[in-house]
């Protein structure tokens, strides 16, 4: 990988990099995290890395168009997720995924 | 008292929302191109990382939220699987560059991750993450095995079908490596991708969903058409000119060498997989 970034560097540019290291960390916050809230800005700081990684080669003229296609699903997807959580706290008033009233019915 | 119903409407969009991060059927159509423009580097993290986070994510929430799993959202499961296995063999059969057959490859793959969730028990768990896990480290296997031809100015060498025509040539081990990895992507019978398909379906029939694995077999067929194409076309065409001037990288050779080698150590591992599904299936 180190070595085809050396020889691949008028192609790639660096700044998306550091974003990795924030990628990574809102992986395991999504893998490992029981609050909503948590699991959603964890899903979109995921989802910022993607869509300026995908958006970051500026020689193409397609892939802008892939790259805002990408972004627009993306947010449509986030939309309906968010959606999914709020209608889980209107009716359980829990921002956690285990939440106790889940238990309570029936 | 939470009213079971509203539990379930927020499940099924929370899965909706996670189907188009995973590349499911109905929400697909951003895989393709996405995969074939992006920068290469953006594009190895974009077939690995969400595939994993994503489904675990899946999991984590049908766990909590809907579990055991009612009738409507296996309803849910076997739409999104089943229509990702056939849309993503159909869409496939007709690419001819590879990162585009990779998408298709990896729409097929997570339909079946996800046909594993139907039956609704902790062995489904264990069944669709052990097919995830496999069907990383193939495409882990595929993506090296493109990144291995590099020339000069560091461009991808092997950008379609027709280019794979001149690997033989060149290295004539690499080739049979890609052949085995396809073999196993495809299910064919003594690789790791038979034996997780193999769970799955088994996993299908036995909690009398016998319908949902024929008809995943039957879908899955379309796929082994590209898998068939991309072998025919690494392995069994004759030598072209420009064969002997290739560059082969050696570290993406070694990740190729090491992962075919933990494909081909589960055919080590098959009597004791067949006793295992024996006691798991029939006792």
């Amino acid at each position: 990988m180190y070595t085809w970034v050396n020889r691949n560097a008028r192609f790639i540019s660096y700044e998306i990099f550091a974003f990795v290291p924030l990628c990574a960390a809102a992986n395991m916050i999504l893998c490992g995290s029981n609050q909503l809230s948590a699991i959603f800005i964890a899903l979109e700081i995921q989802s910022f890395f993607f869509y300026t990684g995908v958006a970051s080669n500026d020689r193409s003229s397609q892939m802008h168009d892939s790259a805002i296609n990408y972004f627009i699903q993306g947010a449509l997807s986030s939309a309906l997720i968010l959606f999914g959580f709020a209608i889980l706290y209107g009716e359980t008033s829990f921002l956690t995924l285990n939440n106790p009233r889940r238990h309570c019915g029936r | 008292m939470a009213d079971e119903n509203v539990i379930l409407l927020s499940t099924v969009l929370i899965i909706a929302g996670l189907a188009f991060k995973l590349g499911l059927a109905p929400f697909h159509s951003w895989i393709m191109p996405v995969y074939l423009q992006a920068p290469k580097h953006i594009t190895t993290l974009l077939v690995f990382i969400p595939k994993l986070v994503y489904f675990l994510l899946m999991i984590r929430v049908v766990v909590h939220l809907a579990w055991p799993i009612q009738y409507a959202l296996s309803g849910v499961f076997t739409f999104l699987g089943l229509g990702s296995i056939l849309i993503g063999g159909l869409t496939g059969m007709y690419r001819h560059r590879l990162w585009e057959i990779l998408g298709a490859s990896g729409i097929v793959n997570i339909g079946f991750c996800i046909l594993a969730l139907i039956p609704g028990e902790t062995s489904s768990l264990i069944i669709a993450i052990t097919y995830l896990i496999s069907y990383l480290l193939l495409s882990f296997n595929f993506v090296a095995f493109i990144f291995c031809f590099l020339d000069e100015k560091g461009n991808f060498v092997l950008n379609t079908l027709h280019d794979l025509r001149m690997i033989r040539g060149r290295d004539s081990d690499l080739a049979l490596h890609f052949v085995i990895n396809n073999f196993s992507l495809a299910g064919m019978p003594p690789f790791i991708g038979f034996i997780s398909k193999a769970l799955v379906c088994f996993h299908l029939f036995g909690n009398a969903h016998p319908f949902v694995a024929v008809s995943a077999l039957y879908f899955a067929s379309f796929s082994i058409f590209f898998y068939l194409s991309l072998i025919s076309h690494a392995y069994f065409y004759p030598r072209t000119q420009r064969a002997n001037y290739l560059p082969v990288s050696l570290t993406a050779r070694r990740a190729v060498r090491l992962s075919t080698t933990a494909n081909v150590i589960f055919i080590l591992t098959l009597p004791y997989t067949m006793v295992l599904l024996h006691q798991f299936f029939f006792l």
